[in-house]
């Protein structure tokens, strides 16, 4: 195999100072200045620009914001958040606390491994009718105990509809001017499922916004997971601050070695 | 729709059973006491009785092996196990201790690094279980090693074959210690391994690249009856400690001395320089 001499981006230019070429006394993200960017545009509007290469119209801001702002904070309960806390409350390294919580937010239950299934999931069947595929998948889903999906991103949550996922995606179904984008095509898929309470997951319409953003699945998994991670990062901290008693430890008890 | 009907007053009570509860099939601790792993007491039946490689093998798999099994996969991670910053996951854990990290994040950081589509045998070693037992399948089936190849995938008109190629050099010099080796703890080359051998000779002469690690590891585990996913669970950090290795190397050197990179280093090939205009 022959390797590359250099990195190579469409991302990030550094223009070198005349004095030392290691100190940049400019940066072009996708072509604009950076410090035009920071005085003219959002924080939401410039990740946009990092994520896809061009400033986002107004819609795909309110898309994206809105999507941020469902995400910002997975909860206590939320495993990714509870890694976190669990390595806090134990007083691992400060510095540890938002990866630990990442990587559990990576899984494919929940996880930006999900989110990336249920956008392949959404790319091959969002040129089918939804009713049909819908009724496709109820027809092989087997009931079972525990957490339940009939297609990635789409199922039950605590053997019931996600109500939370589901408000989102109405909100963002009330402010959708795209006729035939992912999220219409799964609020059409997930109107019939619904009915056996099979709905919107979290990973799902996160899974239909990025689409809608033209954001691929492999970067939909990573974004995703930077999406929850204020939440994780809270959380993980407010436990270091409390002794090792402030959260459950299952006494022996309640352990069962089968 | 096709369901299971399950005789429950609610549909939360499968998660309210299990409230503040843990059961484990795997083991767990009485504290002053003892600790079970799979059944065997870890306090008076293991310690000062088996290997660490042993422990690790039973942990992942719940199996107590022979230690010339566990002594077999010990020296697999020693053939993954180097100090040479220039692999990606070791690269990793040097670009850590350039910025001092604690040695646990860069470990682990560099372990994550090998799981890899492409290398470093964790996650391709369950793509190298199944290339090898069904290649061996479709050969009693009637195939010949040039048919089995030909279904590979191919990029640039060379066969992608896991377990065959290597990213840098066609020659893996871990294979020929690993066979005496494997000989000397009395292992028998089982069928994997001897179609192994014959699609690594097909695919030197053909295209000069031969099995690497990762094959061989594949065809080993296959012949002892060491399921794919078994694998990949007995080896996460197999290359932990190499990846420490090339950490401690820059953390005793300047920071940010590591493979220094200037401004016009960097390739841009992106869009020309523009203005915002709205």
């Amino acid at each position: 195999m022959k390797f590359n001499n250099k990195f190579t981006t469409k991302i990030w230019k550094e223009i070198p100072s005349d004095q030392n070429p290691y100190v940049p006394k400019a940066t072009r993200l996708y072509g604009y200045d950076t410090f035009e960017l920071l005085k003219k545009k959002s924080f939401i509007d410039v990740i946009f620009l990092l994520m896809l290469g061009d400033l986002p119209t107004k819609h795909q801001t309110f898309l994206l914001e809105k999507l941020m702002i469902f995400l910002l904070n997975p909860g206590p309960r939320d495993v990714a958040c509870r890694a976190g806390m669990t390595a806090g409350i134990s007083k691992s390294l400060s510095t540890n606390l938002l990866p630990i919580g990442l990587m559990a937010a990576g899984g494919k239950v929940g996880g930006g491994a999900e989110v990336e299934e249920a956008m392949q999931f959404l790319i091959k069947h969002h040129n089918e009718c939804p009713e049909k595929t819908s009724d496709h998948y109820l027809n092989q889903v087997e009931e079972n105990e525990g957490q339940t999906r009939i297609a990635p991103g789409f199922g039950k949550y605590y053997g019931s509809l996600d109500i939370l996922a589901m408000r989102f995606a109405e909100l963002l179904m009330a402010n959708n001017p795209t006729q035939d984008g992912y999220i219409k095509w799964a609020h059409h898929f997930v109107e019939q499922s619904s009915e056996y309470d099979y709905g919107w997951l979290k990973t799902g319409i996160s899974a239909a916004v990025f689409l809608d953003l033209n954001i691929r699945p492999r970067e939909g998994s990573g974004l995703y997971q930077l999406l929850v991670a204020p939440g994780i990062l809270a959380h993980a901290m407010e436990q270091t601050h409390h002794p090792i008693t402030a959260m459950p430890f299952v006494s022996d008890e309640d352990y069962t070695i089968e | 729709m096709r369901t299971i009907r399950l005789n429950k007053p609610s549909p939360y009570q499968f998660w309210d059973d299990r409230r503040g509860k843990l059961s484990s099939s795997k083991g767990g601790w009485k504290a002053g006491v003892d600790v079970w792993s799979h059944g065997y007491s870890i306090m008076n039946e293991l310690v000062g009785n088996i290997s660490y490689m042993q422990m690790v093998i039973l942990n992942a798999t719940g199996r107590l092996v022979e230690k010339k099994l566990a002594d077999w996969f010990e020296a697999c991670f020693i053939c993954l196990s180097w100090p040479d910053s220039r692999i990606w996951c070791n690269h990793v854990g040097a670009l850590m201790g350039n910025t001092r990290s604690s040695v646990v994040a860069g470990t682990v950081a560099g372990a994550l690094a090998s799981e890899s589509r492409m290398y470093g045998g964790n996650y391709t070693s369950l793509a190298g279980v199944k290339f090898i037992t069904d290649a061996l399948r479709l050969i009693n089936e009637g195939l010949t090693i040039e048919d089995i190849i030909n279904r590979c995938a191919f990029k640039n008109d060379r066969p992608l074959v896991v377990g065959y190629v290597r990213p840098v050099n066609g020659n893996d010099e871990r294979i020929q210690p690993m066979k005496k080796l494997t000989a000397r703890l009395g292992f028998h080359e089982g069928p994997h391994m001897k179609l192994a051998n014959q699609i690594s000779e097909y695919l030197y002469e053909k295209y000069g690249e031969g099995m690497n690690i990762l094959g061989f590891i594949a065809a080993f585990a296959a012949d002892n009856d060491i399921a794919a996913e078994e694998l990949y669970y007995i080896r996460p950090v197999i290359v932990a400690s190499g990846v420490t290795a090339c950490y401690l190397d820059t953390l005793s050197k300047q920071p940010d001395s590591y493979l220094p990179i200037r401004c016009d280093d960097i390739d841009y090939i992106g869009q020309n320089d523009r203005s915002i205009d709205f």
